[in-house]
């Protein structure tokens, strides 16, 4: 199976782009860099768990700190696009070993008053300090030479963001792969109308963007893809072709979404994600937990 | 030798079987291993399974008088509490209960409200205590292996197995939970395999096997004794654990072992809830 790709950049002020696939969690990891400066930033690096076990490791995650080793690149911001619900987010474990800041869209802060109260976490500040910055529609930072933007994309989570970067946009849990479509917008926060509206503004960049999704499953066997283009996806895409109209569009995801199990870690991953990574406190005993509410969720499909 | 009748469900999620084991000449019956429903990924329980056993109780208008366990099974949550409050009836499992107790108690940082004594059954059995379902007679054999706690239920011409054998072509299950051990389980093997010949076998799971489209539930002692892949006659004690330690090593955690240890170590009810009225199971991390 190809799991990593190099997206050459084609110029000044656009991006080298490697991705990294994980199959166990089907998602894409990246490291963006800028070929001028060899300054990079990590988008949604995965830190590994086992839930059978309960055992954790950081063989993605050392994965992409090597690769940044052999390319002699300098990390600047370790990103996450949205607090992921189907895997951990490896983003404090980088920061600790790059000393590189960390960063997410603003409203993660609503996602952690959602889940302070399922986990029962009375004294957790849902105020998102657990980043070093929080990013609104529009601003705007630096890697190297690399001007990027924050465009607010809500739907699949209500605090998701696209980071556009020169050509680049990696806009995780909106639009798949063409043959795949679009992200489910049924986890608590999650809205179909407003998923759609984030994809039209991701429709609206430039035809030749570079669009980069947070996961790929592989319809038909096929060997994981990340990498599609606005034109592509407007195109091809199977949820957006033959005039799909916003109506049609949020009646096919709200059918679908109701046949769907939840991801197998969302409660899971949840915990450690609104934490920007970390891991729960130990207990007294030394030792930590994840919890699992019970009969807390309600509405998926039965896994 | 008393012939009960035994009536199985399947719950093909976990591969697991239940039982009611009935008494031939009366109403009475036991229900062995049963399953509450349990979708991990969104934290649901569900009744469904169980349901399907308390409705064939009242269908055929009978009397529970046993809700038993095999062990503290690491793949499925235990149905006991809810099937005790709906049809009555003791619960029992193997006495050494107490020592999967201490071990899990401490892995899941269980408070002191979880006692490791056993007493959240009503019998606690060891080898060689009887039972009654009327006027059928059960025996215990002490089958560990798979578990410290593993009995095998012996009711008539009928003895239900739990996790020692499977059917003869799938062989035997794993010993490399915590305190499991494979020179044990062959013991307990040969235990089993030196009841009469024709003693009926029901077993706690089935996973199909190469070459065979349907689960089956049932074998014999002489079927064992002659075919089964991992220890037919002739296989040494030696060659048994060399087999089964090098297969366990390459065998995955079961997908719901933190869930169901923490709930079946509590006879299947679940942890306290926190001050909100909410309850948790927990995971802990980097532990197994």
């Amino acid at each position: 199976m190809n799991t990593f790709d190099l997206s050459n950049s084609t110029g000044a002020g656009r991006p080298d782009v490697a991705g990294f696939f994980d199959p166990r969690t089907f998602s894409v990891q990246y490291v963006v860099s800028d070929p001028a400066t060899g300054k990079c930033a990590i988008i949604d690096p995965v830190f590994d768990f086992d839930e059978k076990s309960g055992a954790t490791a950081t063989h993605h995650a050392d994965e992409l700190l090597a690769y940044i080793q052999e390319k002699g690149l300098e990390v600047e911001w370790v990103l996450d696009t949205h607090p992921h619900a189907d895997h951990f987010s490896a983003a404090r474990y980088l920061s600790d070993k790059t000393g590189a800041p960390t960063a997410i869209g603003e409203k993660v802060v609503e996602v952690q008053k959602l889940w302070k109260t399922i986990y029962h976490w009375p004294d957790f500040p849902a105020d998102g300090s657990q980043w070093d910055r929080l990013f609104a529609e529009g601003d705007t930072f630096r890697i190297g030479e690399l001007e990027a933007r924050v465009m607010f994309s809500p739907g699949h989570t209500l605090a998701s963001i696209t980071y556009v970067i020169g050509d680049a946009a990696f806009v995780h849990d909106t639009l798949f792969q063409p043959d795949f479509g679009s992200a489910r917008a049924d986890f608590p926060g999650g809205d179909a109308h407003q998923l759609w509206r984030s994809i039209q503004a991701i429709l609206a960049l430039p035809d030749e963007t570079r669009l980069f999704t947070g996961h790929d499953y592989m319809p038909e066997g096929r060997e994981p893809q990340w990498e599609s283009t606005v034109r592509e996806q407007r195109d091809t895409n199977k949820h957006l072709v033959g005039g799909v109209t916003a109506e049609d569009y949020v009646a096919m995801r709200n059918e679908r979404d109701s046949e769907l199990p939840m991801p197998k870690l969302i409660l899971h991953s949840l915990q450690v994600n609104t934490r920007g990574g970390r891991l729960p406190e130990p207990e007294a005993n030394g030792k930590r937990y994840l919890k699992i509410p019970l009969d807390a969720l309600e509405g998926a499909a039965w896994e | 030798m008393p012939h009960p009748i035994v009536t199985h469900f399947f719950d093909e999620p976990t591969n697991t079987f239940s039982y009611v084991v009935q008494d031939p000449d009366g109403k009475s019956c036991a229900i062995l291993d049963s399953v509450l429903d349990f979708d991990y990924a969104a934290g649901r329980t569900d009744v469904r399974s169980a349901d399907e056993i308390i409705a064939f109780v009242r269908d055929n208008g009978l009397e529970v008088e046993w809700i038993l366990e095999t062990h503290v099974h690491a793949d499925h949550l235990s149905a006991a509490p809810y099937l005790h409050e709906m049809l009555g009836g003791k619960t029992g499992i193997g006495a050494n209960i107490t020592v999967v107790q201490d071990v899990f108690g401490k892995a899941f940082n269980a408070g002191t409200e979880f006692a490791r004594d056993g007493s959240q059954f009503d019998r606690l059995f060891e080898e060689g205590d009887t039972f009654a379902i009327g006027n059928l007679e059960g025996r215990v054999l002490h089958t560990p292996g798979h578990t410290p706690a593993c009995l095998t239920y012996v009711i008539g011409n009928a003895a239900f197995v739990g996790d020692t054998l499977f059917m003869p072509d799938y062989g035997t299950a794993r010993c490399d939970f915590p305190g499991g051990d494979a020179r044990t389980l062959f013991r307990s093997i040969q235990k089993v395999l030196a009841l009469p010949g024709e003693t009926r076998i029901f077993l706690c799971h089935d996973y199909k096997a190469p070459d065979r489209e349907e689960y089956q539930h049932e074998t014999s002692v002489a079927e064992q004794r002659a075919g089964n892949v991992h220890v037919h006659e002739g296989v040494s004690e030696e060659e048994f654990v060399r087999m089964r330690t090098e297969r366990d090593a390459t065998l995955d955690m079961p997908k719901l072992i933190l869930p169901s240890v923490q709930v079946n170590m509590r006879a299947g009810q679940m942890p306290p809830a926190e001050d909100n009225g909410q309850v948790y199971l927990k995971v802990p991390v980097n532990k197994f």
